[in-house]
């Protein structure tokens, strides 16, 4: 095991003095007696951009299901923000500042893209049922503030033309980038972007790339995203985790996985003489 | 932002006040037609709407779980059960002075109703689907059981028997508008988004922290509430209540109304309600096919518009008039599209192969000049209404002569149009015969009212249904082969997205 140790977190230098915004620590989880994710270590800073990767099946997206509480971990345990998050449940985990997006969308498709993202400021407004029934003054209040704020973060990605559109007649990169500001809505700490270039072109994932530098800078959160792109992992992550059969086989800066042998050899098979 | 800007929009509190002021007239010309005493209307008559209006509330309360939820529960009538047997016996016991007990017992009905909600949806809203469907189908009938065996209490099979007749027009209207402005005040909020976005992804919805079991319920409760008051107000305007009104069949002729009026739309859901619960008026002769209409009519809509009526369309007074406001082009395409067959009808060899639009247009025209020929014989000769037009010799004319005028115009322009043009061929013989089943259709629909038309409708129905299927040659077959072809693209693409 390479770096594989939770002690030893690959951290930005801007985030050694503050506390790490998640830690998973031996993480695993069993389908029955598949182990589909084993001894699961990682330390991700307040503000780091991190990236997992892996080939297929290696159990990237089971990780983001754990975190997310969809799935209950067998061993281990996962702390936010130095929480324990053992009795949580997916709502209770997003409450926490987990918000994540979708390898295939999940969008809300029959509704339009401001009340996409209005679903996701749900927990952002605090008027109860009386206050919406009667149309009491936090009603109008808290949808008012909620509908700018949608609009502010439209607008991190160019779309707040599109507001009144069906969101399932937007194009597909543009779903992609929905999601993102419906988890951004929720206003999290960590953000899980799943596979966020998938079916991008090469212009798009230059776009994306820099939006989501730009969403770390402003939001001053930590991103974690599974990505095939190697160009967006490298340009973009800070550190990165390498997945294979449900196990971390590496750890480190774009520049050490790029060289590590261990990697090279889950991508594209044992050919070298490091079996010893 | 610019568009926004743009765009100019009503003030809140105007929109509030005209809606209001609205509704107000709503109730004041109801109440002068129904009861004022100006218009002939009988007591059966008086009945229906009532009817209709307690058949709304069931609609909308119906649609909040299948249309904005997205869940199917199939015991609606239980709901509606033990809210009108708790105000039946209520009302019966005279435990208050009759004002403060009319009201009293509506939101009782509707508490105990709830409380019946509750208990029922925290088990069954974990199940999904099929899983929920049984369960409050059994629900449901576990509560009609009740009610037949409790019998010191509900008065068993016999019925419970002298309920204040409470549910006039006002009352029952009155309980609509608030029903109505409730859910759509509820729809239009973030428990409301909330409640929609379960219909559309759950998985999502947990994932943006909307706790969604809470929601399920809610929106489960607020449902069997109305249900609970709609079946207070329909103790109220039957007087008896026997536990054979809230079989399995009430639950489904409630569903078939939003299923009709299409699942998440409240516009149609009111609209379906009002059309389901008034046809038997209109079918006197037919009453023992209404099961069979009201099937073939579900069909027809399911082929034709599978998202129901109004699909998940709403009606929005204030959004109509913005757009006039605005002038918006929609308007003005909408009717632009309308005149382009028109101007082909008056052309004769213009371009293009209107056919299909040319029928569809004489079928609207037949229907709405028969719609309006009833609208004006209620008006000038008599409550139309749910009468045999025969006992009434001049409504009757009038109403014959109104749609023999259509059926004829109709007919006239209809094969004109097709001659004169150039590119019939031989389906020429096959246009002819189908407009004249169009003129026949015209013709049934005239004789259904006079509750004796079932003979004409055999012959009719089965022209029909066979011009279609000869229909498919030439320049048409082409033509609906394309049309296949365009509607198997989307397909396709959908399973990109799918799950």
């Amino acid at each position: 095991m390479v770096n594989n140790d939770p002690k030893a977190p690959l951290l930005p230098e801007r985030d050694k003095e503050r506390n790490p915004v998640l830690e998973c620590v031996g993480l695993g989880i069993d389908f029955g007696g598949l182990t589909a994710v084993d001894d699961f270590n990682i330390t991700i800073g307040a503000t780091e951009i991190c990236g997992l990767i892996g080939p297929n099946g290696a159990g990237k997206t089971t990780v983001f299901n754990l975190l997310t509480k969809v799935y209950q971990p067998t061993r281990g345990s996962i702390y936010l923000d130095g929480k324990d998050t053992k009795h949580m449940n997916t709502v209770r985990a997003n409450k926490a500042g987990i918000a994540r997006t979708f390898q295939n969308i999940r969008l809300f498709k029959g509704l339009t893209v401001m009340e996409n993202v209005l679903i996701g400021l749900h927990n952002e407004m605090d008027y109860r049922l009386g206050g919406a029934l009667f149309r009491l003054p936090n009603y109008w209040k808290a949808e008012r503030i909620a509908r700018e704020r949608a609009l502010e973060l439209l607008s991190i990605f160019d779309m707040q033309d599109f507001a009144e559109h069906k969101s399932g007649s937007l194009p597909y990169g543009s779903q992609r980038r929905l999601e993102i500001v419906r988890a951004l809505a929720t206003n999290p700490t960590l953000l899980l972007l799943d596979e966020p270039a998938a079916g991008m072109n090469p212009a798009e994932t230059d776009d994306l790339m820099s939006n989501i530098k730009k969403i770390q800078e402003t939001f001053q959160i930590a991103i974690l995203l599974i990505e095939h792109d190697m160009s967006l992992v490298m340009g973009v992550c800070e550190g990165i985790a390498v997945l294979n059969y449900g196990k971390l086989i590496a750890k480190g800066t774009p520049a050490e996985i790029q060289n590590n042998p261990k990697v090279i050899e889950a991508y594209l098979g044992a050919g070298g003489g490091d079996d010893a | 932002m610019t568009n926004l800007n743009r765009h100019k929009t009503i003030p809140t509190p105007i929109r509030y006040l005209i809606n209001t002021g609205l509704l107000i007239a709503l109730i004041v010309v109801g109440h002068i037609i129904t009861e004022g005493g100006l218009f002939q209307i009988g007591r059966a008559q008086q009945r229906i709407i009532v009817e209709i209006g307690i058949f709304i509330i069931l609609a909308v309360s119906l649609n909040l779980v299948t249309g904005y939820l997205g869940q199917l529960p199939l015991g609606h009538a239980g709901f509606m059960a033990v809210g009108a047997y708790t105000a039946g016996i209520f009302w019966t016991s005279g435990f208050m002075p009759d004002g403060a007990s009319m009201v009293v017992g509506l939101i009782l009905a509707g508490i105990v109703a709830a409380i019946f909600g509750i208990i029922i949806g925290i088990p069954a809203l974990r199940l999904r689907g099929d899983y929920l469907a049984i369960i409050t189908l059994g629900f449901g009938e576990i509560i009609r059981i009740l009610i037949t065996n409790l019998s010191g209490i509900t008065g068993g099979a016999q019925g419970l028997q002298g309920i204040p007749r409470h549910s006039n027009f006002i009352l029952v209207y009155i309980c609509v508008i608030i029903a109505c402005t409730l859910i759509h005040m509820l729809m239009k909020s973030r428990h409301g988004r909330a409640i929609l976005s379960i219909r559309e992804n759950e998985i999502a919805a947990e994932s943006c922290g909307i706790k969604t079991t809470y929601y399920k319920v809610m929106a489960f409760t607020v449902s069997a509430f109305l249900a609970g008051v709609a079946g207070a107000l329909f103790a109220g305007n039957l007087g008896i209540l026997e536990p054979a009104s809230f079989g399995f069949m009430q639950s489904i002729d409630i569903l078939m109304i939003v299923v009709l009026g299409g699942m998440g739309s409240m516009a149609g859901a009111v609209i379906s309600a009002a059309i389901l619960t008034s046809l038997p008026l209109f079918m006197q002769g037919l009453n023992q096919y209404r099961l069979v209409i009201f099937a073939l009519m579900l069909i027809v809509v399911m082929i034709f518009k599978p998202s129901g009526l109004l699909g998940t369309y709403d009606f929005s007074l204030s959004r109509s008039l913005e757009r006039l406001i605005n002038r918006d082009y929609k308007v003005k395409n909408f009717v632009r599209k309308l005149a382009i067959p028109l101007k082909r009808l008056v052309i004769p060899n213009a371009p293009g192969r209107n056919f299909l639009k040319f029928t569809g247009i004489l079928y609207a025209v037949v229907s709405l000049s028969i719609i309006a020929g009833s609208i004006i014989g209620m008006f000038n000769i008599g409550p139309l209404l749910g009468v045999l037009p025969s006992r009434y010799p001049g409504a009757w004319q009038f109403f014959f002569i109104l749609n023999i005028i259509t059926g004829a115009y109709g007919l006239i322009v209809g094969t004109l149009g097709m001659l004169f043009r150039k590119d019939v061929g031989k389906a020429k013989l096959l246009r002819v015969l189908a407009i004249l089943s169009i003129w026949l259709l015209a013709f049934k629909y005239l004789v259904i009212l006079d509750g004796a038309g079932l003979l004409v409708v055999l012959i009719a129905l089965p022209i029909e249904l066979v011009l279609p299927i000869l229909f498919k040659t030439g320049a048409e077959k082409n033509q609906s082969a394309h049309i296949t072809s365009i509607s198997e693209a989307p397909g396709k693409d959908g399973g990109n997205h799918g799950e």
